[in-house]
């Protein structure tokens, strides 16, 4: 019976070309731009090396220390004293908390984290590093910049990228400033000339001298600031107010807090909150911060919100409801257009009603119909999608991030395709399906 | 006339509904995409009042010399260098603010009765001619400024505009901050320094010798130089820091990627009202020629009874056009009101001005989109109408 529907469907399609033209232009279009949205999204926020274990992830990118407003407060107490009326005056500084009237906030300090943070009970594991590091080098007289990452030896253990060659420094090479360095596969390939293999070769940083490749990473497609460096070497390699600044709370450090389940997350918070209200409060700052970060309120910062706010959700609230809202006019289009040519059907409808077919039938028929010609649009939206993936990707019109099509990528466009095909095939169905028999079989021509 | 349109419509609302909905929707996109275009483009189009090309900033740490005699004797002598390069024209010290940064810096009080709030920097008297910042009126400080009564300070016409309406700018004392007064010598004509789509803000330069603070070097090398100057600068200064603790960054590549956080969204924006636009133009057109198909019985009488050829086109085009300014009613009824709703991104003319040439826009397309299934009707021949039926 399907392959009955299948051929119908087919036959109807290229019966009128012009609209099979119209409807599979809309619903390809559609597609493709919500696959696209979606490949961006799986691509920054599901969980792909070197963040497969990013919904476990918190990253600390900032402190913040808070100052409040004083009011200086005057009492005064008159006593008499022989007599003689004595005005004793108390002056107190009263706090007017929620006043804030100084604030500073930076990265975390390299002290803060050894004395601090690390000592945290709830994480599994914690890193320490430091992902600003920008180098110019000249390999071929021409300019090449890159920026460094400066890593602890658990980064290697939370992040898990995929080498190529070699593999991680480890807790001895940080302690002993080793000259080791770990290089993006594409950054070797500009800075050495291409190669089979980039171990054992020397980049020069600057006066810090020759550094030896120990491992090649494959490509990041991730644009998260922690992991899209072009090379890492040892953290000791910073300098020391790179480290921390003044006084030891603050400095360049990022710290990464892996939990041992999605569950231990919101502990780990807790536990922050619990640290930042027990810390000694240094340099007249009555309130300190530390600003935590999941992996998309990382993201969602790049468009929305402050260092202060987690905005992931939000972001996410908001991007959705922007497809939806974009989704609405091409669905409506194909229903208008759909219910509009019911009626080229009606005395085929009549005489399968005639002959007995029920109504569920018929809709569940139509339903398919349009189910069809939706599918038959997706697969063009999947084509058109890698079409524009490439696109994007050579003019780095999304920076560093690089598209791919994946499996859950197809999955997620095969549901959509699915959902758009339900959406706008259910009204005109049932349309069809309620025409009354009498009607259909007059108007029709056969 | 209309009157009639409308019955008509109203008597197939049913069919109309949805086109109706749809409508009302596009109005909303091509609104938002309109005046959005329209504030980026006004943005784009006003001066910048400095000149990006052949330029270059490098950011030097020169706090990590430690022995202050040392570092003011680097400092000064790593612009001699610089200066005595062929290649190189002008050079200028000033805090780390700069054009296609993304920084800023800003200062405001109300002082003595004036209230001002603006972005500034603090650079040397070369600093103007080497980003070619253009004078308006008065002066730039000069060497001859350092140790004088007052701190000479240069606003741009936007600061005098917001601020200083009505007064004479020049010799305008205030205090800046702290208790040295500052006296403005000159007014630069612009200086919009956060990117080509930004608004302009009012900005000061103030002398760099008030605050002693060396950190950006901004040079600007003779044209026709190639990128193997950048290796030059480098070598340049690493020999003068014997450090590598600095960046050089070319100008252009900074205002590419500042200028690109605008037009990659503005882009990815026109390009998805386009498709909306295309999708829903392709559709009015195909459920227009499936209407008329449909209505072919009524064509052919009202033609039997006598209407021309133009009066059955003028009655096609017609109804589309009352349907659109019904739902262009609805849209703009939400849209008028918006601006008192919340704060929009957009200036409120710009907006108003993008809601207008969106409807027009909307309005011309389905014109178009009307006038082939409408001419399809108008020539359709009462007999073979009639005959159908």
């Amino acid at each position: 019976m399907l392959k009955n529907y299948f051929k119908i469907a087919i036959k109807v399609l290229r019966r009128n070309k012009l609209y099979t033209f119209i409807s599979l232009f809309g619903i390809s279009f559609t597609l493709m731009v919500l696959m696209l949205a979606s490949a961006i999204l799986e691509n920054e926020l599901g969980n792909n090396p070197p963040l497969s274990k990013g919904d476990r992830i918190l990253f600390l990118p900032s402190l913040m220390g808070e100052g409040y407003a004083r009011q200086r407060v005057v009492e005064y107490d008159t006593t008499e004293v022989n007599g003689v009326q004595k005005i004793d005056s108390v002056v107190t500084q009263k706090v007017i908390k929620d006043n804030v009237n100084r604030s500073s906030s930076s990265s975390l300090g390299y002290k803060f984290y050894q004395d601090k943070i690390r000592k945290m009970k709830t994480p599994q594991m914690s890193s320490v590093f430091i992902d600003y590091a920008p180098l110019d080098v000249f390999p071929d007289g021409q300019k090449l910049s890159l920026n460094g990452n400066l890593t602890d030896a658990n980064y290697w253990k939370i992040f898990d990228f995929r080498f190529k060659e070699g593999g991680p420094f480890n807790e001895e090479a940080v302690k002993n400033q080793a000259n080791v360095i770990i290089i993006r596969e594409s950054t070797a390939e500009k800075y050495f000339g291409k190669h089979n293999s980039y171990l054992g070769k020397d980049l020069i940083w600057g006066l810090k001298g020759p550094f030896k490749v120990v491992g090649v990473l494959k490509d990041v497609t991730s644009s998260n600031r922690s992991v899209r460096a072009d090379f890492f070497v040892p953290i000791t390699w910073a300098s020391a107010s790179d480290l921390n600044y003044n006084s030891g709370y603050m400095g360049s450090c990022v710290v990464a807090l892996l939990a041992a389940s999605r569950q231990d997350v919101p502990l780990m918070e807790e536990e922050l909150r619990s640290l930042e209200n027990n810390l000694e409060l240094i340099d007249n700052f009555d309130k300190f911060s530390i600003l935590e970060k999941d992996v998309s309120d990382i993201y969602a910062w790049n468009f929305i919100g402050s260092q202060k706010d987690r905005e992931g959700k939000n972001f996410l609230m908001i991007i959705f409801g922007v497809l939806t809202f974009f989704l609405v006019i091409p669905v409506l289009n194909l229903v208008n257009l759909n219910v509009t040519r019911i009626f080229e059907r009606s005395s085929e409808i009549g005489v399968r009603k005639a002959f007995g077919a029920k109504t569920g039938h018929l809709l569940l028929q139509f339903l398919f119909e349009n189910l069809i010609i939706t599918f038959i649009g997706g697969v063009i939206g999947v084509m058109l999608t890698l079409v524009f993936m490439r696109v994007l990707n050579t003019s780095e019109a999304l920076g560093t991030a690089k598209l791919t099509f994946n499996f859950s990528l197809l999955m997620i466009s095969l549901l959509i395709t699915f959902v758009f095909g339900l959406l706008s095939g259910f009204l005109p169905a049932w349309r069809i399906s309620q025409t009354p028999v009498a009607g259909a079989l007059k108007s029709g021509k056969l | 006339m209309i009157a009639h349109y409308f019955k008509l419509l109203w008597k197939r609302k049913g069919k109309n509904a949805f086109l109706f909905v749809q409508l009302i929707f596009v109005f909303w996109v091509v609104f938002g995409v309109f005046s959005y275009g329209i504030s980026k483009f006004r943005y784009y189009s006003s001066p910048l009042g400095f000149e990006w090309k052949d330029m270059y900033r490098a950011y030097i740490d020169f706090d990590a010399i430690k022995d202050s005699l040392a570092r003011d004797l680097t400092i000064k002598n790593l612009k001699n260098t610089m200066e005595a390069m062929p290649e190189i024209d002008r050079v200028a010290y000033s805090v780390s603010v700069s054009p296609y940064l993304g920084n800023t810096w800003g200062n405001g009080n109300d002082n003595d009765g004036f209230n001002f709030s603006t972005d500034y920097l603090f650079a040397d008297e070369d600093y103007f001619d080497t980003w070619k910042v253009r004078l308006a009126s008065g002066r730039f400080f000069s060497k001859g400024d350092k140790g004088s009564k007052y701190t000479p300070i240069v606003v741009t016409r936007k600061f005098v505009n917001d601020f200083l309406k009505g007064k004479e700018p020049l010799g305008f004392r205030f205090r800046f901050f702290g208790d040295k007064e500052s006296e403005i010598v000159g007014v630069a004509e612009n200086f919009k320094y956060q990117g080509d789509f930004t608004k302009e803000r009012p900005f000061a330069f103030i002398p760099i010798h008030e605050i002693n603070h060396y950190q950006m070097l901004n040079i600007r090398v003779q044209s026709g130089t190639g990128p193997e100057m950048e290796k030059k600068i480098n070598d340049l200064i690493e020999n003068a820091l014997k450090s590598s603790e600095f960046t050089i960054t070319k100008i252009e590549n900074s205002r590419k990627s500042t200028n690109s956080r605008t037009y990659i969204p503005l882009t990815a924006m026109v390009f998805l009202a386009l498709f909306l636009i295309i999708n829903i133009a392709m559709g009015l057109f195909g459920i227009l020629r499936y209407n008329i198909a449909k209505r072919i019985p009524e064509i052919g009488l009202r033609k039997v009874i006598g209407a021309t050829s133009g009066a059955i086109r003028r009655q096609f085009t017609g109804e589309m056009m009352v349907l659109t300014a019904v739902a262009f009613l609805v849209a703009a009824v939400f849209a008028v009101q918006l601006p008192f709703l919340t704060t929009l991104p957009v200036e409120k003319d710009a907006y108003y001005m993008g809601v207008g040439l969106g409807s027009l826009l909307i309005f011309l397309i389905v014109y178009l989109c009307s006038l082939a299934p409408s001419h399809q009707a108008a020539v359709t021949l009462p007999a073979k109408a009639l005959h159908e039926e």
